[in-house]
């Protein structure tokens, strides 16, 4: 390789490591704390958020109708504008809340379309904000304070519910589907993003950060799950109807009683056999909200007990997106003998009270039912509705940790307080020793220590305090490749060959030494990744990463920087003639 | 500066005995002491709070927690600090919730103001998958290496490097019984770290070893062990320093886990080097006796492929031939023919 080809691949590298690094750079430095604080909050906050911008914003553009937009909502500004632009109105100039008003033309709507676009311009830049933190490196819960879950699947729970011993695909596949049930349940119970994913053979591992209300934790993990089919009644719902048509005042207290899961009185015109129940259809932030109202059966046809497994599907004939619904043979048989008394009526499918969809039955059914009706996106999250009513394989609780938020910063302040006392420490002494070369083996810790931070970031992976002590030991031992070479250096020095000689000489004897002994560490990090609990697994991710970068900085940019800077002389060391 | 030389063989009666008795001694620790096990190896519940109460010494916190069954009490860092570690055994039928509630009113009755630090409750599974893990990952962790210097070396190095790494891990285990450190997951991945630390010295010195036997084939055992020890030293002083360097802040700063940790380290560091320098290299030279490390035949073609990789990976386009043997290896050649083990550069 020539020294153009080595210089190109070095920049290309650092590139690389700092287009990685740059998220992580972006989110610590330039988002405020409250920005940070919303990327973590439940989809609820999000919308209270969006809607409470949405509001204040367009209060305060009528109140202050004569004065210019303030910086804090400066944003909106540009919405204005790209309204304006849109409508086609000559006045695309902004700078008065008044200026704004007319943008959304205020007369006409009364500030609707001022507040719709308020609201999603907020919705998206958290939705920005999440997708950079995406890819920044998190510090783990142990920093910033949260509560993890490890639970162990309860294979036996699955056996009785197959009926025979499963085998370790099924009771793979099972814990994978639990994974997705409890994923899916995050928006149901407020939940604040939380990390789920499967760990060993029969784990699943759960961090929730901040401080999670253990109650919600337990019925997170529950689940609420009462998943029911009731019949619906469609006459009722019309007379319902057009009596609620003519109070619209009932109306509104029955749709915020719907809402809130509050008592409320029916109409007379439904018997007491029957109940009036929301509709409910998800939002853009995945939350219920009311689109209507049906008058269902209070008894259930049939409980989601006897759900054995819910599917997307297309349905053979009509080639329409269905929900594939299998039931156990108790269940079959039941739902059997109901279907075949009710054929041609509705059939409400309700979660929680909450009314999911209505289809009509059409023939009398067994244990494999489909449900048609739906469009693409409907059926999809039916399936996944019906799914998460309840885990297929149970779970029990392994360990369960809590930090304080308190103690968490303790720790980041302490872990980079070492990082840099140990870093300037280490960086002092390669001066000491090994004077012009010892400043290139510096450079290349530093380098080392960006790639590190970059890998974390770009593997997405959390620091957490054992991966600040892998972090740590990292840094002592990545100079341990550059003391070796400049060791080698000096012998051939002493032996009296040339500086430029003596280092070729020098990496390349070097090289192998290096490599034994590196791949050896790395072994035993392999060995912790893959077989180490969850704290020390953090800790062996850096250690690998930081050995495989050390590499890179000790044997190719030292290397690099030593060809380029060494000529007639070499500084290796504080004495008169370099090593003798 | 004057250089030191080891006499790293002629001396192996008080190296092997310090390490020896060094070695007795941990088993001892470990089977008539035993080890505090961490809560991550017993089933039950650990909570660490803040006591912000004037005045409060750890006994009160002691009486307020003693109507919980099997209860621990601990003070966590300094002892004004106000930090304690309340630790209570899971019995049958009470839950991780019940529990966690109970200490929250006992607490609240006893003191005025208190923030829960920390809490973590481990099942009775997870406490025995993580003892079967670690011994797993240990086992598992040092019979890759083996293997891998097996294949890179030959047989007596592995062997060698092997049960000097036995000797750290004994030795550590033996510190932290002494020192009372918890076994948690962070002491398992001290463990590991340090078979890997000081494998890496190990790899360094015997590479030494390796390249004087091939440079001279004549070479008594003794000065070749002499050669391997003394001509990396200065590099496993440095080494040691700046791994100790990093270290070391890190032990005097923190708290809990990671300060037994780093102060495990720094113990592995010193012991990692003592053994790589003086129990690896005596391993090698009884075992190299009757197991012949100089095959020379096959060595000197290995060598030359080496070369040529290490050249080539370097970047550095060499034609393959064989290469001159460099003065320095001449140097000690000559010395290894006179036998006198005080060789060296």
């Amino acid at each position: 390789m020539r020294k153009t080809e080595r210089i190109l691949i070095a920049v290309v590298a650092l590139a690389i490591c700092v287009w990685f690094l740059f998220p992580t750079i972006k989110w610590y430095v330039f988002v405020s704390a409250e920005d940070k604080a919303l990327t973590t909050g439940s989809s609820l906050q999000v919308k209270e958020y969006s809607q409470g911008q949405a509001d204040a914003v367009l209060l305060y553009m009528m109140e202050n109708e004569s004065e210019s937009v303030p910086k804090e909502y400066s944003f909106v500004i540009d919405l204005a504008k790209a309204q304006a632009k849109e409508k086609g109105t000559s006045k695309t100039d902004i700078k008065t809340c008044s200026d704004v008003l007319n943008a959304f033309s205020f007369e006409q709507d009364g500030g609707l379309a001022l507040e719709q676009a308020v609201e999603q311009y907020c919705r998206q830049y958290i939705q920005d904000l999440k997708a950079l933190s995406s890819k920044a490196l998190q510090l783990g819960l142990d920093l910033k304070g949260g509560m993890s879950i490890l639970l162990d699947a309860d294979v036996s729970s699955l056996e009785a519910r197959l009926g025979y011993a499963p085998s370790e695909s099924e009771i793979s596949a099972a814990i994978e589907e639990d994974v997705e049930v409890l994923k899916n349940r995050i928006d149901q119970f407020g939940m604040a993003e939380p990390e789920i994913r499967r760990q060993g053979d029969r784990q699943i591992l759960i961090e929730l950060a901040g401080t999670p209300d253990p109650e919600r934790v337990d019925a997170f993990l529950k689940g609420k799950g009462s998943l029911a089919f009731h019949l619906a009644d469609t006459l009722t719902t019309q007379k319902v109807m057009a009596y609620y048509n003519q109070y619209p005042s009932e109306y509104e207290a029955l749709k915020y009683a719907l809402e809130n899961d509050l008592e409320f009185t029916q109409p007379s015109v439904v018997s007491d056999d029957r109940v009036i129940a929301g509709m409910f259809e998800t939002d853009e932030y995945g939350l219920d909200s009311l689109s209507g109202i049906y008058v269902i059966y209070r008894k259930p046809a049939l409980d989601g007990g006897y759900l054995l497994s819910a599917e997307k599907s297309k349905d053979s004939t009509s080639n329409q997106p269905s929900v594939a619904v299998k039931l156990s043979d108790e269940g079959g048989s039941i739902f059997y003998d109901f279907t075949k008394a009710h054929i041609g009526q509705p059939l409400a499918i309700v979660m929680d009270g909450h009314i999911k969809s209505v289809a009509t039955i059409r023939d009398a059914l067994y244990s494999n039912v489909q449900i048609t009706g739906f469009s693409d996106k409907e059926a999809e999250n039916l399936a996944i509705l019906l799914k998460t009513a309840s885990l297929p394989i149970s779970v029990t609780v392994s360990s369960q940790q809590t930090v304080g938020a308190s103690l968490g910063e303790d720790s980041v302040r302490i872990g980079l307080k070492a990082i840099i006392f140990g870093f300037i420490l280490v960086v002092l002494i390669m001066v000491v020793i090994y004077s012009g070369c010892g400043l290139i083996a510096d450079l290349a810790l530093v380098v080392n220590l960006v790639i590190m931070v970059a890998t974390l970031g770009g593997f997405g992976s959390t620091l957490t305090l054992t991966g600040i002590a892998g972090l740590i030991l990292s840094v002592g031992m990545a100079v341990d490749a550059n003391v070796i070479v400049f060791e080698r250096i000096k012998d051939e020095l002493r032996a009296g060959s040339m500086p430029r000689k003596a280092v070729s000489e020098g990496f390349s004897k070097a090289l192998w030494t290096i490599l034994d002994s590196n791949i050896t560490t790395i072994i035993a990090a392999v060995v912790l990744i893959i077989f180490g609990s969850s704290t020390v697994r953090g800790f062996a991710t850096t250690l690998a990463i930081g050995i495989v970068s050390s590499l890179f900085t000790s044997l190719f940019l030292s290397h690099l920087l030593m060809d380029l800077t060494v000529g007639e002389r070499i500084s290796i060391s504080w004495k008169r003639r370099a090593g003798l | 500066m004057k250089k030191i030389a080891f006499n790293v063989v002629k001396r192996r009666a008080i190296y092997m005995g310090i390490a020896a008795a060094l070695v007795v001694l941990s088993l001892l620790l470990v089977f008539i002491k035993g080890f505090n096990l961490g809560i991550d190896f017993e089933s039950g519940l650990s909570v660490s709070v803040r006591i912000e109460d004037p005045g409060v010494q750890i006994d009160d916190v002691r009486s307020a927690a003693s109507r919980l069954d099997g209860v621990r009490v601990q003070n966590v860092g300094s002892s004004d600090d106000g930090r304690y570690q309340i630790r209570v055994k899971l019995s049958d039928g009470v839950t991780q919730r019940e529990l966690e509630g109970e200490i929250n009113t006992l607490l609240g009755r006893h003191f005025k103001s208190y923030t829960v630090l920390e809490s973590s409750y481990i099942g009775a599974k997870f406490s025995s998958s993580l003892i079967t893990g670690s011994v797993k990952a240990v086992a598992i962790a040092l019979a890759l290496i083996l293997v891998y210097v097996w294949v890179r070396f030959r047989v007596a190095y592995a062997i060698s490097s092997i049960l000097a790494l036995m000797h750290d891990v004994i030795l550590l285990l033996g510190f932290i019984s002494i020192t009372g450190f918890e076994i948690s997951s962070t002491a398992i991945a001290a463990i590991l770290t340090i078979i890997g630390y000081s494998l890496n010295n190990t790899i360094v010195i015997f590479d030494r070893v390796r390249e004087s036997i091939r440079n001279d084939h004549g070479q008594e055992i003794a000065s070749v062990m002499d050669y391997g020890v003394n001509s990396s030293l200065t590099r496993t002083t440095f080494s040691s320093v700046t791994t100790l360097l990093a270290v070391i802040p890190l032990a005097i700063l923190s708290t809990g886990d990671v300060r037994s940790f780093a102060i495990c380290m720094i113990f592995g560091v010193v012991v990692g080097t003592y053994s790589s320098n003086f129990v690896a290299t005596n391993i090698l030279c009884l075992i190299g006796k009757t197991q012949a490390l100089d095959i020379m035949k096959q060595e000197e073609e290995e060598d030359l492929s080496d070369a040529a990789m290490a050249k080539r990976m370097l970047g550095e386009e060499e034609p393959l031939k064989l290469k001159k043997s460099s003065p320095k290896s001449q140097k000690s050649g000559k010395n290894g023919k006179g036998g006198d083990p005080k060789i060296l550069v």
